[in-house]
């Protein structure tokens, strides 16, 4: 059974545009243009995905509360914001609110289905027992990354991370030691975002590392380059 | 050059005009004066004529005064003035309080014919002259003479008779009628008498001593003073005086003879008026205290005087205040101030010849002013004729000096100056506060609306708008509009960039999208160039609407920015080097201070700074030239400094380069320039303390930007 795709965005255009290129991989879409319309059909039955716009018509944090309302509804369900809006700010609340990934508008529409494909994997990961070859793992000291499933691993505990976040950290990981500038973490992360935004990832990044770990000093900064994983 | 006035100054400038009152003020007091005089004449006629009047109604005083009324003859006159002390018979010209000018002087021009027609004296001695005083005192007449002569002959104490020596010689008519004669000479100087000399004029011959007539001979420097003394009663209404001057004592040689009249002839001899004291005393009621009265025959003879022209009437010093007498000081340094002492040729005279006397006695009152002899004041005379039986018998004649006039004017413009001073000195000292209000009010706003904008064209402080409801306070509250307005229109442009980024976003979103959509719709559309040229320019316009949001991205971050101690150097280093990495074409020269550099900042936005202003530096410079980097730290400070070689800056924009939007590039590069890039070096110097400045180099050409950093 195809996988439903839920897309919230109040500008048509847009809107059939993901419809269309979301069906033609294969997805069921259902879309919505303002936040009253998508909460009653939320409440009837959820989607296997949501894509979220933050301003929905005369509401400019209309997408921020549909995704508190629906992680009240569900916890595990994956929610994408897909926004114009791309202040720190506002990445970071959207990312507070529970949203798995945070995307701006810019990106291109195979990157788009890309994550909403791995996202989906790793739903069906945690379904499924492990039983993914070691090939698709990446082990780098403490840190474990399970590139099947999406999932980090330091010090054998698990750390939720975003897929951007994810991301960032396998382009270090894999070549320990070598420093990646922000353009190389930008292409990789498949996002268009501007230095400072990778410099709030990685600072999230750390801090969430660092929850676990105090001394937690392995990513790297090379002033004015990138940064690098230390080994 | 042109003159700047401030206000203050213009104010007070127009606030002098008021000085125009007082100068009007002593312009109008000074043409007073001849209304003044024109008032003073008349005063004095009537005063003339009503002292005239006394005198007709009772003409016995008058006409049993003087028995000389009769004589017609052209002969000389004696008026003898009353002396107030008594005189020492001692040679002496002390106790003559008198004045210099009742002196009369006697000289060649008063020469009297030889006793007889023998040798013709040809040689005028030298300086021989003398002067003369006459006063009466008491019982006595007084009178001195001054002689200057060079050769003293005193006479010859051998001779029992009169020698051939200097002397006096004295004529007068006796109450009773007789005519007498005397010779004073002395044989040492000291006391002596006179000798009453033969009946016969031509002969020199004495007949005895007279021992009421007493004198004393005294040498001076000059020649000699004799001073003599003769009793009222010895004399009638004739008298005369006259010095015999010899240079030998040959009694060969003549004498020379100068004096008033001749001692010779009784016809000759000046006839003299001895005041009576009921005419003085009637005189001296009617006349007033500062003018001087004259009672005058027919023949201008002068029968009685009373006054005195030389009367100070100064107000008493004593019993006023410091400041009034300060004033009065001052006053008297800048207005004429009535002469107290001044000579007069009337004062010894005993006949007047004025021509206000000519037509008094002709029966017409009239008045004139004329000048004392140093010409220091003038005398205001007024004449008029004394009638009785309808025959002019004499006239009055009354004098009075100008300083009545003067004491007036000086009064009105004292009167004037106390008035007019102290209203010109309020008068500018409001203006001044009134200036310096104004001027005050009027620099304060210019401050504010000068602080109200920093020099980099920021809104630095709100504009206090002033609560005044004149034309000052209006300005001051249109200036407070205007530049909220121009404030709001700053952050209009000034967070329009990144509205415009997020607005444009999604428009370009549907481009994209539905590109695209078509490309995986028709995989085979992948060769079509259009396609891919929309595709790039949409990438294009994409990172367009990045940087253009990049600027108020980076203000949100700088308000979640930690700081943190690094170590500048070191950051530097590492930076350089990716830079070389990154721009291979390019060379660059770091030069950093010895010892490391310390700083508590945002490293991060230290290297986003340095990224701007490296890649600024880049596309200003040709490749074969270095870019310069330079470190400078000390304890309070720390300066980095990015220096290019290349065109400079057009003067007009440095200090605007930093703003938003600005941009002073010529050239068309491949890149988007929309001049946020020294805004954001701009921003991260700001969040950390600092300024940025941008300077033209010279020898080479270049341009240097300069960071500066507080610890």
């Amino acid at each position: 059974m195809a996988k439903i795709i839920g897309i919230v965005e109040d500008e048509p255009a847009i809107r059939d545009n993901y419809t269309d290129a979301l069906r033609r991989y294969g997805y069921d879409v259902q879309s919505y243009p303002n936040r009253q319309q998508a909460q009653q059909a939320f409440r009837k039955q959820l989607p296997d995905l949501v894509l979220l716009d933050i301003g929905l018509e005369d509401e400019v944090d209309g997408g921020f509360e549909l995704c508190r309302e629906l992680r009240n509804l569900s916890a595990v369900l994956p929610i994408i914001f897909l926004t114009a809006r791309d202040s720190d700010f506002d990445t970071v609340a959207g990312l507070r609110l529970g949203a798995d990934d945070y995307l701006t508008k810019d990106v291109s529409l195979p990157h788009l289905i890309a994550r909403i494909s791995a996202l989906f994997r790793r739903l069906d990961a945690v379904n499924v027992s492990k039983e993914s070859t070691q090939e698709d793992t990446i082990i780098q000291g403490d840190l474990e990354l399970d590139m099947n499933r999406f999932s980090c691993q330091w010090k054998n505990q698990k750390i939720d991370l975003t897929l951007t976040e994810f991301w960032i950290i396998h382009t270090l990981a894999k070549y320990p030691g070598h420093v990646k500038n922000r353009e190389q973490l930008m292409k990789d992360a498949n996002i268009v975002v501007d230095d400072s935004t990778i410099t709030s990832h990685i600072k999230r990044l750390r801090k969430k590392f660092e929850a676990l770990d105090k001394d937690f000093d392995r990513v790297d900064t090379v002033y004015g380059i990138g940064y690098r994983w230390k080994a | 050059m042109r003159i700047h006035f401030s206000l203050k100054a213009k104010l007070v400038l127009f606030s002098v005009s008021i000085l125009l009152i007082p100068w009007v003020g002593y312009k109008y007091v000074r043409g007073m004066e001849s209304f003044l005089k024109t008032s003073l004449e008349e005063s004095l006629r009537v005063k003339a004529q009503a002292i005239a009047n006394v005198l007709e109604q009772s003409p016995d005083i008058l006409l049993t005064q003087a028995p000389v009324l009769d004589v017609k003859q052209n002969t000389e006159h004696l008026y003898l003035r009353t002396l107030h002390n008594n005189i020492q018979l001692d040679g002496y010209t002390e106790d003559w309080d008198l004045d210099q000018d009742l002196f009369q002087n006697f000289d060649q021009h008063h020469l009297i014919k030889p006793d007889k027609a023998t040798p013709t004296h040809t040689n005028y001695p030298d300086n021989f002259s003398f002067q003369q005083a006459t006063g009466r005192f008491g019982r006595y007449l007084y009178a001195i003479f001054k002689v200057h002569d060079k050769h003293i002959i005193y006479s010859n104490p051998t001779q029992t008779l009169l020698s051939h020596a200097d002397h006096l010689r004295i004529a007068l008519v006796t109450p009773s009628g007789e005519f007498q004669r005397y010779i004073m000479q002395t044989e040492a100087p000291g006391k002596l008498a006179a000798w009453i000399m033969q009946e016969k004029p031509e002969q020199n011959i004495p007949l005895r001593s007279e021992n009421r007539i007493q004198g004393f001979w005294q040498e001076s420097a000059k020649g000699y003073t004799l001073e003599i003394r003769i009793p009222i009663s010895m004399i009638g209404n004739k008298l005369a005086f006259t010095i015999a001057n010899t240079d030998s004592a040959d009694p060969e040689v003549p004498y020379t003879i100068i004096g008033a009249s001749s001692t010779r002839d009784v016809n000759k001899l000046a006839t003299i008026m001895i005041p009576s004291s009921d005419l003085d005393h009637l005189l001296q009621k009617l006349n007033h205290e500062s003018s001087r009265v004259w009672i005058i025959d027919s023949q201008r003879r002068v029968l009685a005087l009373a006054g005195n022209l030389s009367n100070a009437t100064y107000d008493n010093d004593e019993n006023r205040s410091l400041p009034a007498i300060l004033l009065s000081a001052v006053y008297r340094l800048i207005l004429q101030q009535p002469v107290t002492r001044f000579e007069d040729i009337l004062s010894g005279a005993s006949k007047l010849n004025g021509r206000e006397i000519t037509s008094a006695l002709k029966g017409t009152a009239t008045a004139s002013w004329r000048a004392t002899t140093h010409k220091n004041a003038t005398i205001l005379t007024a004449a008029w004729p004394i009638r009785i039986n309808n025959q002019v018998i004499g006239a009055v004649m009354l004098e009075q000096n100008s300083n009545r006039i003067l004491l007036l004017q000086n009064k009105a413009m004292e009167e004037l100056f106390n008035i007019s001073i102290p209203v010109f000195l309020g008068g500018t000292l409001l203006v001044i506060l009134f200036a310096s209000r104004l001027t005050t009010r009027i620099t304060s706003l210019r401050n504010q609306a000068e602080n109200a904008i920093s020099k980099d064209g920021r809104f630095t402080a709100v504009f206090p708008a002033s609560n005044s409801q004149d034309e000052i306070g209006d300005l001051s509250r249109c200036f407070a509009d205007l530049l909220s307005r121009l404030q709001q229109y700053n952050q209009y442009l000034e967070t329009m960039a990144s509205k415009l980024s997020h607005e444009l976003r999604t428009p370009l979103t549907v481009v994209r999208s539905s590109l695209e959509n078509m490309q995986q719709l028709n995989p085979q559309t992948t060769e079509n160039t259009y396609l891919t040229r929309a595709q790039d320019g949409v990438e294009r316009l994409n990172n367009i609407l990045t940087r253009l949001s990049e600027a108020s991205r980076l203000e949100q971050a700088i308000q979640q920015m930690e700081k943190e101690a690094f170590n500048l150097s070191e950051l530097l280093t590492t930076c350089i080097e990716g830079y070389r990495g990154v721009y291979p074409d390019n060379s660059f020269e770091l030069h950093l201070p010895e010892s490391d550099c310390m700083f508590i900042g945002a490293p991060d936005l230290i290297v986003q700074m340095l990224d701007k202003l490296i890649s600024n530096a880049i596309d200003f410079t040709e490749t074969q030239h270095p870019i310069t980097i330079l470190l400078t730290c000390n304890q309070e400070q720390i300066s980095l400094s990015v220096q290019n070689q290349g065109p400079h800056l057009p003067d007009e924009m440095h200090e605007n380069l930093f703003n938003s939007m600005v941009s002073v590039r010529h050239a068309k590069t491949s890149a988007a320039h929309l001049g946020l890039g020294l805004f954001i070096v701009r921003l991260v110097a700001d969040y950390h303390g600092g300024q940025v400045n941008a300077y033209n180099t010279h020898k080479p050409d270049g341009v240097k930007f300069t960071i500066h950093l507080h610890q």
